[in-house]
This record gives C-alpha cells, structure tokens and sequence, in this order.
C-alpha cells in the first residue's frame, strides 16, 4: 500500500514500519482498559532510537498528537491514542543490550518482554525486582512507565524503584540519559547523581514526557527456595495493623508477593470448594504471603510473621492456601494464575496505592459500588508491599452489552477511593478526570509538560494533560 | 454490491464467535510473549515471519471480525489478505487465558469470503486440486500409490488399510515407504487403497475456507474406507488424523496413526529394536508438529505424538536436543493453512527459522511425525541446516526390528 505523505515522513530513513491500513490501525485503539479509543491516522513500528526521534519530529513538524506503546496491556488507558494520533510502538526495540554483573544491572531496550528477560537472567542463577502478573507479555518500558507493580513488591516496592537510569528521547526529539549515565562514558551505575533525579519524571508518565528508549535495571540473585502460605483476620482493621508491624519490623524481606483478600473473595473460595465449612469461621480478611530465600530463611520468617499475626488476632489459615494460592504461585509469576479470576469476562481494573491505615475504608468503599452497582461483578484485592499497600479494584462487565455504565461506574468508584484516600496508582486516561483535584501537584505537572513538550503532542488527555 | 454481501456474510461468520470477539482482554499474550518454564519463546508464526502488523495475529483477528460485526467498512482486500495469511496452526489458541479460539475464527471468515467468491487465486487453485485429482497438489491420480512400488509389506488381503494422505504420498514418498517397511518388519500387513479411491481427508479444505468440499471429500473417504473392509485405519499425515477422528466411519473401524501401532508393540514388548549402522544419528531435534501437539486439533492434538516419540528415542538411547521453542507451544513451521501458496516467501522463512533454530540447538537430524511438515521443511533446507527425516524414515534407517515371539 502506498504510504500517505505523513506515513512517508515517519518511515523516513531507517527501518521504521508504517502502517496506515485501518485494519492494521484497529489493533491500536485500545489497550486492556476501559477507557474508550480514537482511530489514529498511523502507526509506526520503531526498530530504531533514530526510527523514535523520527516519529517525534515529525508528530512535532506537524503538530500531530504521538501516543507510545509496546504491548497494550495496561488497564490504565495510557496506550489509547486519540482520533488522527499516530501510535509509536516501541514492542519491536526488545533487545537485552547488556546484562552487566560488575554493576548488578540489566541495561534493555522499552519493548523487552519480563519472560524474555527473566529467561536471560534466570540462566545466570539472577532475577528482576519486581516483575508484574503479566510479565508473559508485558514489556519492562511499558510496566515502568506505567507505574508496574507485582512480584517483588513487598521487598522492592514498585517497578520504578529498580530503575537504575533511563535513556529518553524527549518531545523535542532530543536524546537524555539520566542517573549516573548523564557522563556518557560512566554508563548507568547509580540512579541518584548530580542533582535532582530526572528518572522519576519519566516513570507512571505513561509517554506523556517522552519516549523510554533504554532502561537500566537492577537484578538480584534468583532465591532458591519458594513457599506459600496464608494468614486469617478476623477483621480489615487488624489484617492492616499487622501489615503495619510486618513491614516495620522489615518481615517483608523475603516476601515476594502478597495479596489480600476481602471476605466476599475468601467466602467464595472456601465455600466453593469445601462447602462444608463452618462459615461463622471463615477470616474476614486473608493475606496470602509468597516467601523466597533460602529454605532456613523462609522457615524463619514465616515462623516471626505467623506469631506476629497471632499479636493482632490472626492466624494461619492453610486451607486458603491450599485451595487457591500455592496453585496460583507455584502455576508460576504471570497473571495465567489469574484465568480464574479473569474467567470470561472482561474487567475495569482501577489500581491505587493506600497507608495501611486506609485499608478498611478502601474495602467499605468497595462494598459502596457494589450496592450501588449490583449489575456488575466487583472485587476488591491488596498487593503487599514494603511500605503501605496498592488496592485493585476489579470490576467485571460484559462488554457489549455494558461498556458505555462501566466506564460512568469506574469513575464514580474512582471519586469515591479519592474521597478515601486512596491515592491512583496506574493513571493513564483511566484517573484522568480526577486529576485537577491534586492542584499543584497537578499544575507543575501540566508546566513541566509545557517546557519539554510545548506543542503538547506527546500523549494529550492522558493523566489529564 | 459484491463487497456489499461479502460484508454481512463476514458478519454472519463472525456471529457465533460473538462470545470470543467480546471477551478478548487485549492482553497481548497471543501476539508476543516469553515464558520460559512452558517452552513459549515467541507465538504467532505469521506476526514473525510474513509481517508484524496488529491485523495479523489472534488478537489482530478477533479485532478485525469484531469491527466486521460492528459494521465498520474495512478494505476488503487487506481483509482477504490479512485472514488467508494465517497457518491455522492454533497456537494463539494454546496460549490464551481466556480459552479463546482465533484460529477457529480465521476457517470462518475465510468460508464466508471463499463462500461469495473472494477466494485468493492460489487458495481457490488448492481447492481446485482437490476436488478434481483429490490432493492439494493437483499431482496425477494414477501416480498416487506409486512410492509403494516394490514394496513388501502391502498385502492385498491386510485388516489394517494404511492411508498415507496427500503429503506422503506425494511430497514425503520416502515416509509413506519407511512407515510400510518398519510396521512390515513389526509384523502389521497393510493395504492400500486403489488410487481411484483415495480420497484427501478434507483438512486441507477445512483450513483454507471450503468445509463443504471438505465434508464430500471425507464422505467419499469414508466409503472407500468401509469397501476396503478394514477394522483398522492407519495414518501418517497428522491433519488425516485429526479429520478421520471427527469423520463417521463404520462402527469399530479404529484410526490410529502409525506411531500407535510402534509405540502399543513396545509397550507389550512385542518387538524390540537393533542399530543398523554403527554411527549414531547425531543430535536429534523433533519437530512439534501443530496438528498432533496442540489441543485446539481435537483429538490428534490431544494425543500429542512428538511428546511420545520423544519418549521412545530417549529409550532408544537417541540424544535429542532442546530447543527454546517446543511442546504444544511450539511456533509452527508454516506448512498448513495453505500458506505455502498464498505467501510462498513466508512460508519458507517460517521453515527456515524452525530449521534455524534447531541448527542453533545443535540438531544434526530434525524428525517429523507428520509428512505435511516434513516435505515443507525439506524445501526450505539450506546449507548448514540439519537434515530433515520423517520418523519413520529414520527409524528405518538406523534401526532393524525385532519381533520378540
Ligand atoms: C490481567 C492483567 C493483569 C495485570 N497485572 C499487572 C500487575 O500485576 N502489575 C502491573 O504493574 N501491571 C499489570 N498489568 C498491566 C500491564 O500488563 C503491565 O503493567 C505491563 O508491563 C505493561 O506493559 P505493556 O507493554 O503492555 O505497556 P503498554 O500497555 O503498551 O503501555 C503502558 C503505558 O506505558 C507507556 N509506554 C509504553 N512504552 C513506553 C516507552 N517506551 N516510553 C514511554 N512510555 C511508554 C504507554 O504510553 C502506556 O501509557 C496487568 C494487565 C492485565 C491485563
Ligand atoms: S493460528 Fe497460528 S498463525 Fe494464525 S493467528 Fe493463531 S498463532 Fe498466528
Ligand atoms: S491471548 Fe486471548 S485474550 Fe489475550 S489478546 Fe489473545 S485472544 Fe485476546
């Protein structure tokens, strides 16, 4: 097919793909989320760094908005372009350019997905931080500029924070590393260097900054042994002062993944599959720990962890364990485990971050929009991490009959986790109404936006920018 | 006007996958992941070898029909393209959470396009050769039964009929011939059919968009099969397989591949195995042919053959290789789906990365259980690639069986 005059201009020198056909076109409207898509003119598959600064010039020369991409999977929307946009999809940069065992660190391109580069490390007895649910198929520039989360993050807390350094191409087209990597021929040893740190800018920025072209990550030794298990609470309110006490006595150390559970989820559960169960003594609330290390330190911690619980009325609740989470672990890291969550239906996903002390309101909260809202499934689960918690809020719908209520339900729930203090986590365009409510917060961001990017092409409306 | 009712029978086809266009997550595992502990390296054979745009791939698919059923207007000849340009292989199918069934989607969409008259000039010319000389590659009728020229081991008056299939018979001749040899020497007479009779078994048919010339050609199948008398099918070719299973036949006939037949007299310990040559083959790589490894090719798939054969050169004291790629995940080599014909140039490239791939591995030998694949591979094979053999053909060539009385 013969490319149009802008189609031309982004495959400029290099080995870019353009793709103008509408069919190709379709598969970039949406990403996992709910938010609703616009029809871009474009897309380009970049093979280069000079393929990226040449999409962002032209975007720039004409004034046309650039959304960036790489798998799609976010549910925060940040990969759906707008009408007439043109999509930057960075999936086909996946190299693994170095893993560097002197400096502990992976230096990879934005498109690699986690299973292609814990595969490289995994043979060299090492591992990633923090690794999401998806990571299958979710790429490290996608997770990272999304504000990822998962695996690893009760002992690391969020992708970002196991970013060494980034090589960005900005709005102008102009290349900046940052971290240590800023003296070009010190490379990426150290995120904190020189002055303020640049790196933050560009992590849960959702392309709206500029386009990651490298990441420098950390990696970590491969713990040798795994175990799973699960404590009961009678209540949110103790199930959150012991999450308190965990971290602050730094239990979490070997923890590699925690989810908590509401009642509604632990009572479907263990009723599904032990019907006979005397349901008066079914947890409230169930944290399901994931630890890793070796078999001397796990044995320790969990011993520490479980009389920890005993100080705030908790308790080892093994059959949760046994029915569903060591199943889902030992199925492996990736959000395959979660089929039997996901089941057929397709879900809103709304992810905030809380102090432990705002767990019980983020659960009422929940139970609000379910009573407001009983034609939809909802759900409400925690990921544990080193300080404070993040919430899931999992809405399932069907979506031909019932995408236009979910989206107007999603943002009713999103008003109401604000007005509880829960924080957003993943933006993108799913939170992006709410934004003006984090004034100068909010005002800085859209300043800072206008300085790089006075042309404002890079990813427009999302995170309400 | 034409485009018209092209539209809304494309819309009609994708109405009972309306379930699956409606719950696609979009999460992108049947367009690109890794997943090392299950032998996933990379999914979708057309996204990496004919071209990576989203309008390929499973997701790309069910996106495309979904705006079909929407009623959006696509260009009809990007949608003819994009959907003939798919193996059928079923691997996006393998790995999606959902359980979702874009490959099914694709023979849909393409029965309703063959179906109001879009088919693609070198899709229409397989099914030309089928329904007129009863083989994809519109080779002689006569000629059929000729690689079992001088062949001892066919016996006129066998309880077993062997049916190599189109590809043995034409374009793995060497296959059809070792398979009559090794169940000759296991103590399994076969018959053949006379080559008036022999049928294609339709799957051929069932891929690119002709299910009705595909549903004739396994009922005259079946009837050659009933006069011949026999109890007992034996198949080589992996998609016969899967189509002789889903296809009524008298009752008791049993179809079985020929692997079966090797593997139940091992098991009974009715025969045994003696090298013929004294050098070993070398490393061996086994393709995971995608009609006998995945489960969305029903039974065939199901019975996941290469993992037995695997079993059975590991007792034979062969060394196999591992590639990174492999199992029921395993990213096809691009023989099915009438790929071959529509994009010739992919479909090679999809060989060479299979052969590539197991080259890498150390592989000096790559063995296939299915003779469709096996020819495939064989035209695709450039210097310092592994030799590609037919698994039979290799048994025969390095091993003398023994019946143990
Ligand atoms: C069922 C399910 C479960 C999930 N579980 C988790 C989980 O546990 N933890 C988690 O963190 N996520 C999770 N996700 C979300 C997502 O899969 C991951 O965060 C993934 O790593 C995102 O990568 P991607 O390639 O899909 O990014 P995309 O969706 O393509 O992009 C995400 C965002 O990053 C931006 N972006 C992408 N590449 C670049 C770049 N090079 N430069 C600048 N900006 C860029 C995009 O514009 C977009 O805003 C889940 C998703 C699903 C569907
Ligand atoms: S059937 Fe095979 S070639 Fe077709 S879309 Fe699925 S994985 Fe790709
Ligand atoms: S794997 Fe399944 S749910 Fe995921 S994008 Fe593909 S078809 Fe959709």
């Amino acid at each position: 097919m013969k490319l149009s005059q802008i189609g031309t201009e982004l495959a400029g020198q290099g080995g870019a793909l353009v793709l103008e056909d509408k069919i190709d076109l379709l598969g970039y409207r949406r990403d996992t989320s709910i938010a609703p898509g616009g029809n871009p003119a474009a897309a380009v598959i970049a093979r280069s760094v000079e393929d990226v600064a040449a999409a962002v010039a032209t975007a720039n020369r004409r004034k046309v908005p650039l959304y960036v991409r790489a798998a799609g999977s976010t549910y925060a929307g940040g990969a759906n372009p707008c009408d007439g946009a043109i999509v930057l999809d960075t999936s086909a940069l996946n190299r693994i350019l170095k893993i560097d065992e002197d400096r502990g660190l992976a230096l990879v391109e934005p498109g690699v997905t986690y299973g292609a580069l814990l595969a490289e490390l995994g043979r060299r007895g090492l591992t990633l931080g923090v690794v999401p649910l998806t990571g299958a198929a979710g790429t490290v520039g996608g997770a990272i500029a999304s504000h990822g989360l998962g695996t690893g993050s009760p002992r690391y807390q969020s992708t970002g924070d196991e970013v060494a350094g980034l090589e960005v191409v900005l709005p102008s087209g102009e290349l900046l590393r940052t971290g240590s990597a800023v003296l070009a021929d010190a490379g990426f040893f150290a995120r904190y260097a020189v002055g303020p740190d640049l790196t933050g800018m560009f992590l849960g920025a959702s392309g709206s900054l500029g386009v990651i072209t490298k990441i420098a990550l950390w990696v970590h030794p491969r713990p040798e042994y795994q175990e799973t298990f699960a404590l009961g609470f009678p209540d949110y309110e103790s199930g959150a002062r012991f999450i308190s006490a965990l971290q602050l006595k730094e239990l979490t150390h070997n923890l590699w993944y925690g989810a908590g559970y509401e009642d509604k989820a632990i009572e479907a559960r263990v009723m599904g599959a032990r019907p006979q169960f005397e349901r008066a003594a079914l947890p409230r609330f169930c944290l399901a720990l994931d630890a890793r290390g070796t078999s001397e330190e796990v044995a320790r911690d969990r011993a520490r962890i479980v009389a920890e619980a005993g100080r705030f009325g908790g308790a080892e609740f093994a059959l949760f364990d046994e029915i569903f989470f060591a199943k889902l672990r030992r199925d492996n890291t990736f959000w395959y485990s979660y089929a039997g969550y996901f089941g057929r239906s397709m879900c809103a996903l709304l992810m905030c971050s809380m102090a432990n002390e705002t767990v019980p309101r983020f659960f009422r909260a929940i139970q609000n929009n379910r009573e407001a809202h009983p034609e939809f499934i909802w759900a409400g689960g925690l990921v544990l991490c080193r300080r404070g918690v993040h919430g899931a809020v999992i809405v399932f719908y069907e979506e031909r009959e019932q995408w236009e209520q979910i989206r107007m339900a999603s943002e009713r729930c999103c008003r109401d986790l604000l007005a509880n203090e829960c924080v957003p986590y993943k933006s993108g365009r799913v939170w992006a109404p709410m934004m003006d409510q984090f004034g100068r917060y909010h005002t800085t961001l859209a300043r800072l936006k206008k300085t790089l990017d006075p042309n404002g092409i890079m990813s427009p409306q999302i995170l309400g920018l | 006007m034409a485009q018209d009712e092209l539209r809304t029978s494309l819309a009609q086809a994708a109405e009972p996958f309306v379930e699956n266009l409606y719950h696609c997550l979009r999460c992108n595992y049947c367009v690109e992941m890794h997943w090392e502990e299950r032998g996933i390296q990379h999914v979708c054979p057309t996204l990496l070898h004919h071209n990576p745009a989203p309008g390929y791939s499973g997701k790309g698919y069910l996106t495309t029909a979904r705006a079909v059923l929407e009623g959006e207007e696509l260009p009809i000849n990007s949608l003819i393209e994009r959907f003939f340009n798919c193996t059928t292989c079923g691997n996006c199918e393998e790995v999606c959470p959902v359980g979702l069934r874009p490959a099914h989607l694709v023979k849909q969409i393409r029965a309703a396009m063959v179906a109001q008259g879009f088919a693609p000039a070198p899709i229409a010319a397989i099914a030309e050769n089928v329904v007129e000389r009863h083989n994809p590659a519109g080779a002689s009728i006569e000629t059929r039964n000729h690689w079992a020229a001088g062949l001892d081991g066919i016996a006129a008056g066998a309880g077993a009929l062997y049916l190599p299939g189109c590809a043995a018979s034409y374009e793995a001749p060497a296959e059809a011939r070792a398979t009559v040899s090794v169940l000759h020497q296991a103590g399994v007479p076969l018959k053949l059919l006379p080559p008036e009779q022999a049928r294609c078994c339709g799957a051929p048919l069932e891929e690119i968009g002709f299910p009705a010339e595909a549903d004739a050609e396994r009922r005259e199948l079946a009837a050659a099969i009933a006069r011949s008398g026999c109890r007992r099918v034996v198949a080589s070719g992996a998609e016969c397989l899967g189509s002789l299973a889903g296809t009524q036949l008298a009752d008791g006939v049993e179809v079985l591949h020929a692997f079966d037949l090797i593997e139940r007299a091992v098991a009974e310990g009715r025969i045994g195995f003696e090298p013929r040559v004294n050098a070993a083959a070398g490393p061996i790589g086994l393709l995971d042919s995608c009609h006998l490894s995945k489960k969305s090719h029903g039974i065939a798939g199901a019975a996941n053959h290469p993992l037995r054969i695997r079993a059975l050169l590991d007792r034979l004291g062969c060394q196999t290789v591992a590639v990174a790629d492999q199992g029921s995940y395993a990213v096809c080599c691009g023989a099915a789906g009438g790929m071959p014909r529509m994009s010739p140039q992919s479909a090679a490239r999809m060989a060479d990365g299979k052969l590539r791939s197991f080259a890498e591995a150390g592989a000096v030998v790559v063995l296939g259980a299915s003779p469709l694949c096996v020819a495939h591979l064989r035209r695709s094979q450039a210097a310092g690639f592994p030799a590609v053999m037919g698994v039979f053909e290799f048994i025969d060539s390095y091993f003398r069986l023994r019946r143990v009385v």
